[in-house]
């Protein structure tokens, strides 16, 4: 479809934004021990600086990042939590492309993850072949971190089993790995600059509960969704553009098209609307990162399918599928709210009232 | 004139004129104040306070007065026989690091001579009192420099951004820089407010009083404390100055506490975190220089752990250290050693908080009232009684009661008919809310549990004895009126219900609501009305919403007597609460059996206010299509059926065919029991009886169906049938009756049959009853009896 199609789907922070990195690099202060940028830095880096040509990446709570950047400094690791969808592992991984200079050392939580994946394994070709020597050893992402002097992330942690997250709770207060396969008192220490960036969704399904003792290791902070509607809009429309990048033939979504769908997720998310009236909020998680889906997928049906520009209908259509997924109950909420809210604005605006109109023939079905 | 501020050169430390910028309650601007005075050793110290309160100069400097402490000031004089009605009240709050405090007290101890500056209160009390903080104030936070400021400083606001280029100075000596940088500071505040802004509200004029007060001082060698927004309209000797007319005034000097400081808690002016600032003075004081902030944060540290705890949440060792260090390390990050209050609370979020959390947590929280604290001022004996008690007496001698001696008395008032008496019952209702003995009702119309309505009269039992005296200083600290103080009880009841799980309990709500209504509180309760919108909208309890809505759309009504025409919009309430009853509408057809009476009940509710005195507000066309929607519902129960469908016929929205055929139906339907041939005719009696005899042809269907039937069926149809007509009233039966009557030929007496039998016959049948039995238990028969 393209002329020249990227050779990966997704660079990683620090080759996306190299020149941002090593701009700031230069700049002069004390940087704790393993880092590669000031804190301040740091913070620029993640939250902008329009002054310095840096682009803001994170956007909302900027107190969030300043509490991330001095946890980090400290002895204790840093937990991510909050609702899906309000941007931890991007958070995550700009913290360590700042911090470390990587952002790929990093352990994807599941059931499946065993305590190899956290402390070391072994090339078992190489470990026959030469018996239990350091080459045949395969460090963790979290040994490589450690000794490097770098920051490792864990993603979404409490999908591992309780045990092997416990793993965690020695390795995080001691900062070493014993091995005694390559003989008594080998053990591998923790360079400075080493350090745990973790995400969790709490409240989800499939995760298990962190004992205690491992949370007490960790400072945490709970990501929310973005307070500030203009912040969120603007958001919205630079992540469908660029989802949108690769396929030249869809227009650009009119303002007021964005403006709809950021409206509708913030009423039903919030349970509020502009003027303080209450709507029921449907259970199902209204997040940022699900209405970049619903205008992707909206946009992709006018495109291919309507042949026009997008306009509420298609924002109609997609938004059941996409967003109510379990719930009965939340059909209903919907329904309510497409009922009198949608119905109130259709009267007043043209987006509104194609919206409207399919949101009550899909009802109907 | 903005733009010259900030770019003429100001002399702001002259021979005659020292002016000193100053934030309210900052203590960085206390200790320079200090410095300053008692560098210059002024004949007099100009301070921003209504002038009308000078006189409580000689109390503020009294050893037995301990701040936090407050002047509080009533436009309306007690006097006799004047009817107190609403007072506006205004609290100028003072604590120890407040400059003007210690403006006051330095000044004596120089023996300058201490002049309050600013416009009396009485006429600053025809500002509307909704406004808001004054714009002086609300500048820290909302001009336009402040939005730059926060941006150049990644920082999050405007208290943010002073705390971190101002309190950070405290203690330290040159004076007279730290106000060339206030000056600068509030210059720019004032320049990127606008003009219109400005005018708004009564800051020009209270710069023009203060403008004349500082002309009257001459040539003698002045101190000005005043509020840093002001002072570049003070230094500016060319503007207009006018003389302030002076007005009568109650004041009284009174405790005040810590958390009242809050700006938050309404007052607005000044900073939060009362006690924190307070230690730091107190650090500052003692070492007559900067404060030990190590010191105060370690304080800060434990402080808060203790105060957790107490609220059963232990804090450990190693989890205070990271607090503090987590503290320290935000205030780096920022580029200061100092570490301020905002940096504490973020702490304690970082370092405690292990699950997700939202913005308010329990231990942010606990940090945040840790720092503003809760200590309450003292004022010695001089400063007289509260103003609650003279209030109270004032109302008590216009309600023509006397207290003269500690008797109890009767009183009888005609709340319906006389204005005045209402009145009086109203201040009767919030003397007992309040809880002071004063008075007891003993009899009369309870509009709260809705009882002997009807009554005329409200006979009570008055006393003002000590105990009445004692109780209404207990409540003097938060209020300077009757009305307040009762308002406070019934927030404090809310707050109750909240703490105990109810805080969505719609009848307690509603309950709390009446009560506000019927002590003539109705103006104030809009945050109360508030809490009920969000519990109704979150309610699932379709008998609840409907109970509310029948309970304050009477009270909307301007015959009833809680109606007042300063409450908020219940029929707004109503309306949600209807809208909210519709959707709930649509789970109907999963009612259990037992509660459907009460259900259809609700629905005849519901369907009335379409038809009240407000009926357009409230959505017909969403009440019916919920109807609608609950009819197709194939688990909708026939008794629930006919009452639903009875509706729709009723409003003209389904033609009368349908209800026929539906009672026809369930009427001689083939193979259903008893109980449910009369349920659709059952819940149509329910909800809209009036059709049977309104409507010819729903009358000719439900008549030629019972007739259809066999002897048998009817027969055991019949207990069913008769309980479903026993829900009508006696004026409808007759309706019916007369109905039924024209459509048969006969008169409706013949129908209405006369059961009062003959007394003699029915004594004669007993007897004969009793004898069988008795024959019957002779032969051993008895098992017969119950054939």
């Amino acid at each position: 479809m393209t002329t020249d199609a990227p050779s990966v789907l997704r660079q990683p922070a620090e080759v996306l934004y190299a020149a941002e990195l090593a701009a700031l690099a230069a700049d002069p202060g004390p940087r704790p021990p393993g880092w590669r940028l000031t804190p301040r830095a740091v913070r620029a880096f993640v939250v902008g600086d329009p002054a310095r040509g840096i682009t803001t990446k994170f956007v909302g709570d900027d107190g969030l990042v300043d509490r991330c950047i001095v946890s980090l400094m400290g002895r204790q690791g840093l937990m991510l939590v909050g609702e899906p969808g309000t941007a931890k592992s991007l958070l995550s991984e700009l913290l360590a492309a700042a911090i470390s200079g990587t952002s790929s050392l990093v352990v994807q939580g599941s059931a499946g993850i065993i305590e190899d994946h956290l402390r070391y394994g072994w090339n078992y070709a190489l470990l026959l072949n030469l018996g239990p020597k350091p080459e045949a050893l395969v460090p963790s992402p979290v040994m490589s971190a450690m000794r490097e002097g770098r920051i490792v992330r864990l993603e979404e942690i409490t999908r591992c089993a309780p045990e092997v997250q416990d793993v965690l709770i020695s390795l995080m207060s001691e900062k070493t790995i014993a091995i005694p396969e390559l003989g008594p008192h080998r053990e591998e220490r923790a360079s400075p600059g080493f350090n745990i960036i973790a995400t969790a969704n709490l409240l989800d399904r499939g995760v298990h509960d962190m004992s205690s003792a491992l949370k007490r290791r960790f400072n945490f902070e709970t990501v929310l969704p973005i307070a500030n509607p203009a912040h969120e809009r603007d958001l919205v429309a630079r992540q469908v553009a660029e989802r949108m990048a690769a396929e030249p033939d869809a227009a650009t979504p009119a303002p007021d098209v964005i403006d709809l769908i950021v409206t509708v997720f913030r009423d039903l998310r919030t349970g509020r609307l502009a003027d303080g009236a209450t709507v029921a909020s449907p259970k199902a998680v209204m997040s940022t990162a699900e209405a970049v889906n619903v205008t992707h997928a909206a946009l992709l049906d006018a495109t291919y399918l309507d042949r026009g520009p997008v306009s509420g209908r298609h924002l109609a259509r997609q938004l059941r599928g996409v967003v109510f997924k379990d719930d009965p109950d939340d059909a209903r909420k919907l329904k309510a709210y497409i009922d009198i809210v949608a119905r109130d604005r259709a009267g007043r605006s043209s987006v509104w009232k194609d919206f409207f109109r399919e949101a009550q023939a899909i009802s109907r079905e | 004139m903005n733009e010259a501020m900030l770019t003429a050169p100001v002399a702001l430390a002259t021979e005659r004129r020292v002016f000193a910028p100053i934030r309210h309650h900052s203590p960085a601007c206390a200790f320079m104040v200090r410095a300053a005075i008692r560098q210059t050793r002024p004949e007099m110290v100009l301070i921003e306070a209504p002038s009308d309160l000078e006189g409580f100069v000689p109390l503020l400097c009294d050893a037995g007065t301990i701040p936090p402490v407050a002047i509080v000031a009533l436009t309306l004089p007690n006097a006799e026989g004047t009817d107190p009605g609403e007072a506006e009240m205004t609290y100028i709050p003072f604590a120890r690091h407040s400059p003007e405090f210690v403006a006051i007290r330095e000044a004596r101890a120089v023996g300058a001579r201490v002049r309050f500056i600013d416009l009396p209160c009485a006429s600053r009390h025809d500002r509307d009192p909704d406004a808001g903080p004054p714009v002086a104030e609300q500048a820290f936070g909302t001009a336009d420099f402040i939005q730059a400021m926060t941006r150049k400083l990644a920082l999050r606001d405007g208290d943010e951004v002073w705390d971190h280029l101002f309190e950070t100075r405290l203690g330290q000596d040159d004076w007279r820089g730290f106000f060339a940088d206030t000056y600068a500071y509030c210059a720019a505040l004032r320049a990127t407010t606008s003009v219109e802004t400005i005018a708004g509200d009564d800051t020009l004029a209270r710069e023009a009083a203060m403008r004349w007060h500082l002309r009257q001082a001459g040539e003698a060698c002045v101190v000005i404390v005043a509020g840093g927004f002001h002072v570049p309209a003070l230094i500016d000797e060319a503007a207009p100055a006018t003389r302030p007319v002076a007005t009568k005034l109650a004041s009284y000097l009174v405790r005040y506490s810590e958390d009242q400081l809050d700006s938050r808690s309404g007052y607005g002016a000044g900073l939060r975190f009362a006690r924190w600032y307070d230690r730091l003075w107190e650090l500052a004081d003692a070492a007559q220089g900067p404060p030990d902030w190590r010191q105060a944060t370690l304080e800060a540290g434990l402080g808060f752990a203790a105060a957790s705890a107490a609220t059963g949440r232990r804090v450990g060792v190693s989890q205070i250290v990271e607090l503090v260090s987590i503290a320290s390390g935000l205030a780096r990050l920022k580029g200061r050693e100092a570490v301020l209050a905002r940096d504490l609370i973020d702490a304690a979020r970082t370092a405690l908080v292990k699950a997700e959390a939202g913005t308010a947590d329990p231990y942010t929280e606990t940090m945040a009232a840790w720092l503003t604290g809760h200590r309450l001022g003292d004022v010695p004996a001089a400063a007289g009684q509260p103003p609650l008690i003279a209030d109270a007496r004032a109302r008590a001698r216009h309600a023509r009661i006397d207290l003269g001696d500690s008797l109890r008395k009767t009183r009888s008032l005609d709340i319906r008919r006389n204005a005045a008496h209402r009145n009086a019952s109203r201040f009767l209702h919030q003397m007992t809310l309040i809880d002071t003995g004063f008075a007891q009702l003993r009899e009369g119309p309870d509009f709260i549990a809705g009882h002997r309505n009807g009554l005329l009269h409200e006979e009570w039992l008055v006393a003002w004895t000590p105990l009445v005296e004692a109780r209404l200083i207990a409540h003097s600290g938060h209020s300077a009126t009757v009305p307040r103080a009762a308002l406070h009880q019934l927030e404090a009841q809310r707050l109750q219900l909240a703490e105990d799980g109810q805080g969505n309990d719609l009848a307690a709500l509603t309950r709390l609501v009446l009560i506000g209504l019927r002590a003539g509180l109705a103006r104030y309760l809009a945050p109360l009305v508030d809490a009920l919108k969000l519990a109704i909208a979150a309610s699932p309890d379709l008998g609840g919403l409907a109970a509310l809505i029948g309970r304050l759309s009477g009270a909307a009504q301007p015959d009833d007597p809680l109606y007042d025409p300063y409450a908020p919009d219940l029929v707004g309430v109503c309306v949600l609460a209807f809208n909210q009853a519709i959707t709930l509408i649509t789970n109907l057809a999963e009612a259990p059996d037992m509660a459907l009476s009460q259900r259809i009940d609700d629905l005849r509710t519901l369907d009335a206010m379409l038809r009240g005195p407000y009926g357009e507000r409230f959505d017909h066309r969403r009440f019916l299509a919920a109807l609608d929607d609950l009819l197709a519902n194939r688990a909708c129960l026939p008794r629930l059926a006919g009452a639903v469908m009875a509706l729709l016929v009723r409003a003209g929205h389904q033609p009368p065919t349908t209800l026929a055929t539906l009672l026809r139906g369930t009427l001689t339907g083939v193979g259903i029991s008893p109980t449910e041939r009369a349920q659709a005719l059952e819940g149509m009696i329910g909800t809209a009886p009036m059709l049977l005899w309104l409507n010819g042809e729903i009358l000719t269907a439900a008549n030629a169906a019972l007739a259809a039937l066999d002897e048998t069926t009817f027969l055991s149809a019949l207990p069913a049938l008769r309980r479903g007509f026993t829900h009508l009233a006696p004026h409808e039966t007759d309706r019916l009756a007369e109905a039924l009557g024209e459509m048969h030929g006969v008169s409706a007496g013949q129908l209405l049959a006369d059961e009062t039998a003959d007394l003699a016959l029915l004594a004669r049948a007993a007897a004969a009853d009793r004898a069988l039995g008795e024959r019957l238990a002779a032969d051993g028969l008895s098992h017969w009896e119950g054939t």
